[in-house]
């Protein structure tokens, strides 16, 4: 049963790969789905780019022995659905309309009349893509080889041409549609799981009592890692939020910017739908587990697994396996379109080059980048892990301060820019390298990623007002009119 | 500015007292309202326009980010919960209150709140061109 959903799964993937292939003429096509998006199809094909299969495996694993301290992971959506539209989505989208920009380092080389500001920001996107794509190339390959026993490099080998297939074919109007169908798997199996998880462990508050039992921190609020650890999570994936290039470049992709009313609630509700597996099989295994109703687990992992093993019927455990599948290949389209966008025309222009047959060329960069990432996958080892760790952190602090912040305040330089992007980018890969490699250990209660957002925060603030001098001249008339809305 | 910069700071001495090994309650305190000051101060940066603050927007930024920052303090405040004691919705009591407040009320009250005052405060229908 599981490989005949997962077959009818992947068809109408290629199904809707084929439809959007026939409208993909131009690169405005290939890079922002020809800027006409309309509103459902936005806000689920954000939430799909948003959740990886984290959502559905490690988040369930952290959940399951970390207790609340996890769900501090996924609490800031409530805030930053909304944040996201009312910080970027106005001023992106505008900015994009009027200069025809195709990627979030045009953004920022418009915002600050800078190639070397887009330079700089797409080899720290390019550094951050690698690494997320390699990690979910890897959790793909064991998706595959769970559903039709393939055999890890093989899966890696398979869920990569799948994808390519559409990703280079119809570049991301294939990815936003292919994400409405992926979204929705990933919804419908997130709502069905959570209520049969309840009914297995008998009640929420059935559950409360055998955990609090064994650990009433583990359902205290802050969890099994304390406040400042959950903390930490918070301020990370609030803010840092704010910079995720797969979900701001989206701004450009939609039809009317009157669209955007409805956009937070939209995404909202498909952004809690689609969590409510994680926080309920995480729960309910660990209840399960402590009363001997379910056999230790080997590892946290495992939990989603097992719970579909033992508690689901065989029909829904395979639509969440092809809603795993859904939300790792929804990830990497819009990563590959953001990697290959990078390489065809972010760093040409830096380079003073005006990019030249960009669907073709981003058609090759797709493919080039894709093969790396299933290479790395395969041959690395440990290393996947060091690059996964990296994705979300480089995103987050080398964009954040200079495209959140500095579209919504002409205050910001150049200088303040491209100093809070090195900061974030070297700070990012050296502190997480240390860190991977055992060389430095930072205390419980502090992340990587809290450490290098905050510093280069300040730095772009410091460095701008330092050089505030240069602010207003560094703004052209049509930028300054957006941003202040005049 | 001042909330983002002030929260920032904020959010820097939690961290160098984490790794002093203070265990002072005002480490983690310091963490919450910076970081409820660093949201607040980027939300209430986006909602100017032609350099004036829009009302509805700003409430919303004070009630809501207020409101976290209060929820978070209580929670920090409060004891914590031990087997056997009250449950709320299924949860420890003191677990639930901190998820309606600084999970669910801001879920509930933002999209509204944006979506009520986007054709005021957001997108004028003055302003939506054919091209915007």
């Amino acid at each position: 049963m599981r490989e005949v959903v997962g077959l009818a799964y992947f068809a109408i993937c290629a199904a809707i790969a084929v439809w959007a292939t026939r409208r993909t003429r131009t690169a405005d096509d290939f890079f922002v789905a020809g800027r006409g998006v309309g509103l459902v199809p936005f806000a689920i094909a954000a939430m799909a780019s948003t959740l990886s299969g984290f959502a559905f495996i490690g988040g369930t694993g952290l959940v399951y022995s970390l207790g609340m301290t996890a769900i501090f992971l996924i609490l800031p959506a409530g805030v930053t659905n909304t944040l996201g539209a009312w910080v970027l989505g106005k001023r992106m989208h505008r900015l994009g309309s009027a200069r025809k920009l195709l990627t979030v380092p045009d953004a920022l080389a418009a915002r600050y009349r800078s190639p070397a500001t887009q330079g700089l920001s797409a080899v720290a996107i390019l550094a951050g893509v690698v690494g997320y794509l390699a990690t979910n190339a890897l959790a793909l390959g064991v998706v595959i080889d769970a559903l039709f026993a393939t055999g890890l490099g093989p899966g890696i080998w398979i869920g990569t041409a799948v994808t390519l297939a559409y990703s280079v074919s119809g570049g991301i109007l294939a990815g936003i549609y292919t994400d409405v169908f992926q979204g929705l798997v990933m919804a419908i199996a997130s709502t069905a799981v959570f209520v049969f998880a309840l009914d297995a462990g008998g009640g929420l508050a059935a559950i409360t009592r055998t955990i609090e039992a064994a650990d009433p921190t583990l359902l205290g609020p802050w969890g099994a890692r304390g406040a400042m650890t959950a903390l930490s999570f918070f301020f990370v994936f609030a803010v840092g939020s704010l910079g995720q290039p797969q979900i701001a470049h989206k701004y450009y992709m939609l039809c009317d910017l009157a669209r955007l009313k409805w956009y937070p609630v939209l995404m909202t509700v498909a952004m809690v739908l689609s969590q409510l597996l994680l926080f309920s099989v995480g729960v309910t295994v660990k209840a399960l587990v402590l009363r001997g109703e379910m056999p230790s687990l080997a590892s946290p992992d495992e939990a989603t697994p097992q719970f579909l093993l033992r508690f689901v019927p065989v029909v829904l455990s395979a639509l969440v396996f092809a809603g795993v599948a859904a939300a790792i290949m929804s990830t990497v389209n819009s990563f590959l379109s953001i990697g290959a966008a990078a390489l065809t025309h972010d760093l040409p222009r830096a380079l003073g080059r005006e990019p030249v047959r960009q669907l073709l060329i981003g058609r090759i960069w797709t493919v080039v980048i894709a093969v790396l990432a299933a290479l790395l996958a395969q041959q690395a080892g440990l290393l996947v892990a060091f690059l996964g760790i990296l994705g979300y952190g480089l995103f987050a602090s080398t964009l954040v301060p200079a495209l959140a912040i500095g579209l919504n305040w002409t205050g910001a330089t150049r200088e303040g820019a491209l100093a809070s992007i090195a900061t974030g980018l070297t700070l990012t890969v050296g502190l997480e390298w240390l860190v991977w490699s055992k060389k430095l250990t930072v205390p419980q209660g502090i992340t990587v990623t809290g450490i290098t957002l905050v510093t280069s925060l300040l730095v772009f603030l410091s460095v701008s007002w330092l050089t505030r001098d240069h602010a207003a001249a560094q703004l052209d008339p049509d930028v300054r009119a957006i941003m202040l809305d005049n | 500015m001042i909330a983002l910069v002030v929260g920032l700071l904020g959010i820097v001495g939690a961290y160098v007292g984490v790794l002093l090994g203070l265990t002072s309650p005002l480490v983690p305190l310091g963490m919450a309202l910076g970081t409820t000051a660093v949201l607040g101060g980027i939300a209430q940066l986006a909602i100017v326009r032609a350099g004036r603050e829009t009302p509805a927007l700003a409430r919303t930024v004070r009630w809501v980010f207020g409101g976290m920052a209060v929820g978070f303090v209580v929670v920090l405040l409060l004891p914590a919960p031990v087997a056997g004691g009250p449950l709320l919705f299924g949860l420890p009591r003191v677990t639930a209150i901190l998820l309606l407040v600084v999970g669910a009320m801001p879920l509930v009250v933002l999209p509204i709140a944006y979506a009520r005052a986007f054709d005021a405060e957001v997108i004028p229908p003055t302003e939506r061109r054919p091209d915007a």
